[in-house]
């Protein structure tokens, strides 16, 4: 039953350090730029200060945009401190669809979500919630096509928290890679209230709160 | 040896930009792009080597790997992604890539590969 939370999570290290090595290489690349330039030298000549000023801006702007994703999977990590907690989906989703971002820029589907402003705060597991959000946009993204979206409404009503998760666009015959039976996913959701359905083109989960 | 010429495809920009200075900076003629449709353009002045980064947004590192080598399988591919895992490595090599380095990759590392990779060319 661990084989596909590991899946999950392991799919979210595997993209989040693809990123941050990107960062580390666009700051490295500057330094180095600027290194270079003032290699064997005295001083920098008038010419040359706009590229070092480009190159300082470079890696500060790159720092402040790795510092910002570190803080997104650092919160992810935390959402597995305990299996009940207390949370707000709003930022249970920017963290989730952050660290999946690169991942549907990938699959060039694009993703919109629409959240009801009168959430209540949920007490469940935010690991788990964001594990079920995760299938559902990933057995979609598996069987996507170019140009396609997702699109996630949240609404409440009657003490039960509906995420619907559609996709709009044609689905390609042969995924090439296996999409995760729902079954394996219920089992995992059944350690919580939170539960989940699935149609050919939308996937459902409920939170009663 | 006259010094490699240079195609470098990758989607981030400045990362593009700052690595072709750093190279021309080292006499090579480095040119950059952050598509392959571009890219495909510049193939036709034959690049000795092409710099090619996995997982660009329109078109599969993979894919690219394998139309280079279709168009022309002497030009040498150096792969470099933030990906480090032994599949993509291992794929990229059956796929005629000459290396595979990972981000962010040491510049005297990444000459002296262009250099070898270079060398090899003119052997084929």
């Amino acid at each position: 039953m661990l084989e596909k939370p590991i899946a999950f999570i392991a799919k979210i290290i595997a993209d989040f350090t693809h990123e941050i090595n990107n960062h580390l290489a666009l700051i490295k690349e500057s330094a180095g730029l600027i290194s270079d330039i003032c290699k064997d030298k005295k001083s920098i000549d008038k010419k040359e200060m706009p590229l070092i000023k480009e190159s300082l801006e470079a890696i500060t702007n790159q720092i402040n945009k790795s510092v910002n994703f570190i803080n997104y999977f650092n919160r992810f990590a935390h959402r597995m401190d305990n299996l009940k907690s207390t949370f707000v989906l709003s930022s249970v989703f920017e963290e989730i669809f952050e660290l999946l971002k690169r991942y549907l820029n990938r699959k060039k589907v694009s993703l919109k979500y629409n959240l009801q402003s009168n959430i209540p705060t949920i007490e469940s597991s935010p690991f788990i919630l964001q594990f079920l959000i995760f299938y559902a946009v990933d057995s979609f993204l598996k069987k996507s096509i170019p140009d396609s979206s997702i699109v996630v409404s949240i609404t409440s009503e009657n003490n039960i928290i509906r995420i619907v998760i559609k996709y709009e666009g044609e689905f390609i015959e042969t995924p090439v890679t296996e999409i995760w039976p729902l079954s394996n996913i219920q089992e995992i959701a059944y350690l919580t209230d939170i539960s989940i359905s699935s149609d050919e083109k939308i996937i459902t989960i409920n939170i009663p709160v | 040896m006259k010094k490699a010429k240079l195609l470098i495809i990758d989607d981030e920009a400045e990362l593009v930009s700052t690595l072709t200075e750093r190279l021309n900076l080292r006499g090579y003629d480095a040119h950059g792009v952050t598509n392959f449709i571009d890219g495909i353009k510049l193939l036709n002045e034959t690049p000795d080597v092409v710099i090619l980064d996995i997982g660009l947004q329109d078109m599969d590192g993979m894919e690219i790997l394998k139309k280079i080598k279709e168009i022309n399988p002497t030009i040498q591919v150096i792969m470099m992604s933030g990906y480090g895992d032994a599949e993509r490595i291992n794929k990229s090599l059956m796929h005629g890539a000459y290396d595979y380095l990972i981000k962010p990759v040491d510049i005297d590392e990444l000459v002296s590969k262009i250099d070898n990779a270079k060398l090899k060319r003119g052997t084929m």
